[in-house]
């Protein structure tokens, strides 16, 4: 796998000045200290309340200095390992990582176009797709299989998420049972606890059901991953007029205010354990269909520069189209909501190849994103300018009487540019010899032949036993 | 325009002040309180539920009209006689057991409100025996259940599966709804009616009618 590290580089949006980023932050923490959360968990409540947190009943209402020491003490970076433990993704300051997105109900079946429920062979097959893709940095489960209980469909994902890639992985499940299996399951990978922690080979994501209301598993998974050290993201799904004022800033306020108190939690059970931020997404809601929108403009970015105000590694979403099938619409929101997210420096960015606001999955559009990534990350490389490139010795030597194309200067060079593996730039009549294709079907042909020639590395006898045996575990529980 | 279509107007557009004085007008005019309330209030609600499945009229715009047609019923309420405020019919709904989301419940509960249901709201992460409980008690013409997670969607086969054990499944219409639920999942749990959205609930309600 290639090692992107985007370092130290210029480009950078901004939408939002330092002193509107205070001012939410400071909307966040007052919301925290008068209303406060609705917190469904006994034990996260005493270590709130013994921390010097207001608790009265599952109330709980947060003094800002808690809040400010628990963003002091959180690291501005932290490294995300392959399966074998090899430090690829140093997840935090201007480095950016892109991955799928987990359990869609649907998938969009590139072989038939038809759009079908989900099942372990498509989970199976998406996750070696993913792990074959260049610019796709990290996986996630993509469909929901429908033929499993749900007791084990998660814990069954990740087992063919572990099988199928090597590289990093994000995980989730609405069950702490799940997670605390999960986490076993990438112990067990990696050599046992101390080795997991020391080489993080995973995420757990965990979305919390309301801003000012975490209940009893989304806490449990929290006070779990935080303290076992495992990297996570604590997000309060906050839908602008619905669960948060409609308004962009007071959606913010909500949303930021309950990652932090998130963040406080998990940092007073384990000081300086590693997490992310989110900001809750504050998504659009369709005030006509009331479907969540996943590309829409007022969705992007503002988080990502909420996370950068903390310098706090940021947990993103880009990718996602609002299209139901891999069409002109899909392509132009992938690259939208990702080179925006991009710009703005969000380190995770996931739910690349979301379909129909993510109700469906599908492996053509996840291929095409992996070609617009490798635009993007390209767009993104700085400028050199140094003598080499400024190239004036050349120049002065060719000026008036000849071009450059047989220069040793331009054959050293040339390959610094961008050459598309997808999008067609070629002359007319070789697209017609090459069978006049649309972008959809060159990126179905794609899938297939990926999917034909990549293997993934099988894992050790030992370490299917033991994972197998947590699954077992599972379903007697 | 004559004095229902202003009615119906005013409801439509949410403006409330306006409404009160008409419907005042109305019946000091002599108009029957009856007449007012299936010719304005009701019609207005019938146009509105159109506008919104068409997408015309956005879900706030929706629910200040309901609320301004509440409030001219208030009005009209003591001219009333019994019988005249025709029930659609009574809904026990609720967000099934696990699933503790209730935005899209909240807002299908508020819209079959303001179309005339009697709404009884269960709550979220209700049990299949509590919906059975909430059924009886109501004597329920139906049963609006929600799921957004596709791990809590098999609850309402276990609810469906109480209301067969007590002995009331045919008394009461199941109606099915959330993010990831699908026609094809309440054909295949054999509920009654599935909605693919607010509107749509309220529409599948009406189409069904009370048993």
């Amino acid at each position: 796998m290639k090692d992107i590290l985007i370092g130290q580089r210029g480009v950078r949006f901004q939408k939002l000045t330092p002193e509107q980023c205070e001012s939410i932050h400071d909307a966040s923490c007052r919301l925290l200290e008068t209303v406060g959360i609705e917190a469904h968990h006994e034990r996260a409540r005493e270590i709130l309340a013994a921390a010097g947190a207001k608790v009265d009943g599952t109330r709980v209402r947060v003094p800002r200095r808690l809040v400010d020491w628990a963003l002091g003490v959180t690291p501005k970076s932290f490294t995300l390992h392959t399966r074998d433990g090899r430090p690829v993704m140093p997840v935090g300051g201007t480095n950016i990582f892109f991955g799928n997105g987990s359990e869609t109900p649907n998938v969009l079946d590139h072989r038939t176009g038809e759009r079908r429920q989900g099942t372990l062979a498509d989970v199976a097959e998406g996750v070696r797709l993913v792990d074959a893709l260049p610019n796709i940095d990290f996986v996630m489960s993509l469909f929901v299989p429908w033929e499993l209980e749900p007791q084990v469909a998660y814990v069954e994902q990740f087992k063919l998420m572990i099988a199928n890639s090597t590289k990093p992985f994000l995980f989730l499940s609405p069950s702490g049972d799940d997670i605390r299996s999960m986490v076993a399951m990438l112990e067990a990978v990696a050599g046992g606890e101390e080795a997991l922690r020391e080489k993080p080979r995973g995420l757990c994501y965990i979305n919390v059901t309301h801003p000012f209301r975490h209940e009893f598993d989304d806490l449990d998974k929290l006070l779990f991953a935080a303290g076992k050290g495992v990297p996570f993201t604590y997000n309060p799904s906050t839908l602008r007029g619905a669960s948060g004022p409609i308004t962009q800033a007071g959606c913010m306020a909500v949303g930021n205010m309950g990652e932090l108190f998130g963040l406080l939690v998990a940092q007073l059970v384990n000081e300086g354990c590693p997490a992310t931020l989110s900001g809750g997404t504050a998504d659009k809601l369709d005030m006509r269909s009331m479907i969540d929108i996943y590309s829409a403009p007022e969705n992007r970015v503002a988080f990502t520069e909420m996370a950068r105000f903390y310098d706090i590694p940021h947990f993103g979403l880009a990718g996602g189209s609002d299209s139901k099938l891999v069409d002109e619409q899909s392509a132009a929101e992938a690259a939208l909501t990702m080179l925006t997210e991009a710009l703005a420096g969000s380190n995770l960015i996931h739910d690349v190849g979301y379909m129909e606001s993510g109700m469906s999955n599908s492996l053509a559009q996840i291929v095409i994103c992996d070609e617009i990534i490798g635009w993007i990350r390209r767009f993104m490389d700085p400028i050199v300018v140094d003598e080499e490139t400024l190239a004036l010795d050349l120049i002065e030597r060719v000026a008036h009487t000849g071009d450059y194309l047989g220069e040793d200067h331009t054959l050293a060079h040339y390959d610094e540019d961008w050459y598309p593996g997808l999008f067609d730039q070629s002359g007319y009549d070789k697209w017609v010899k090459a069978g006049s294709l649309r972008l959809g079907e060159k990126a179905a042909r794609r899938v297939d032949g990926l999917l034909a020639s990549h293997e993934v590395p099988a894992l050790p006898p030992e370490v299917v036993r033991q994972i197998d045996d947590i699954i077992a575990a599972r379903a007697a529980q | 325009m004559s004095l229902f279509d202003t009615i119906k107007e005013s409801v439509e557009h949410g403006r409330k002040d306006e409404l009160l004085a008409l419907v005042q007008q109305g019946l000091d005019d002599g108009h029957p309180a009856q007449e007012i309330l299936q010719q304005g209030l009701i019609a207005a609600m019938d146009i509105v539920g159109v506008k919104m499945e068409q997408e015309e009229m956005f879900i706030p715009e929706v629910l200040r009209a309901a609320k301004t047609m509440e409030a001219g019923l208030d009005i009209l309420r003591p001219f009333l006689a019994v019988g005249d405020l025709q029930v659609s019919g009574t809904v026990v709904i609720g967000t099934v057991k696990g699933d503790l989301h209730d935005i899209g419940k909240n807002l299908v509960a508020m819209l079959l409100s303001s179309a005339g249901f009697e709404v009884v709201d269960a709550g979220i992460n209700v049990a299949p025996e509590v919906f059975v409980q909430k059924v009886k008690e109501a004597k329920a013409d139906f049963l609006g259940m929600s799921a957004l997670l596709t791990t809590t969607m098999p609850q309402m086969q276990e609810t469906l599966k109480a209301l067969e054990t007590a002995g009331i499944r045919d008394q009461v219409r199941v109606l099915v709804g959330g993010a990831p639920v699908t026609q094809d999942w309440a054909d295949r749990i054999g509920a009654d009616g599935y909605a693919s959205d607010a509107g749509a609930a309220i529409k599948v309600a009406k189409e069904l009618g009370s048993l």
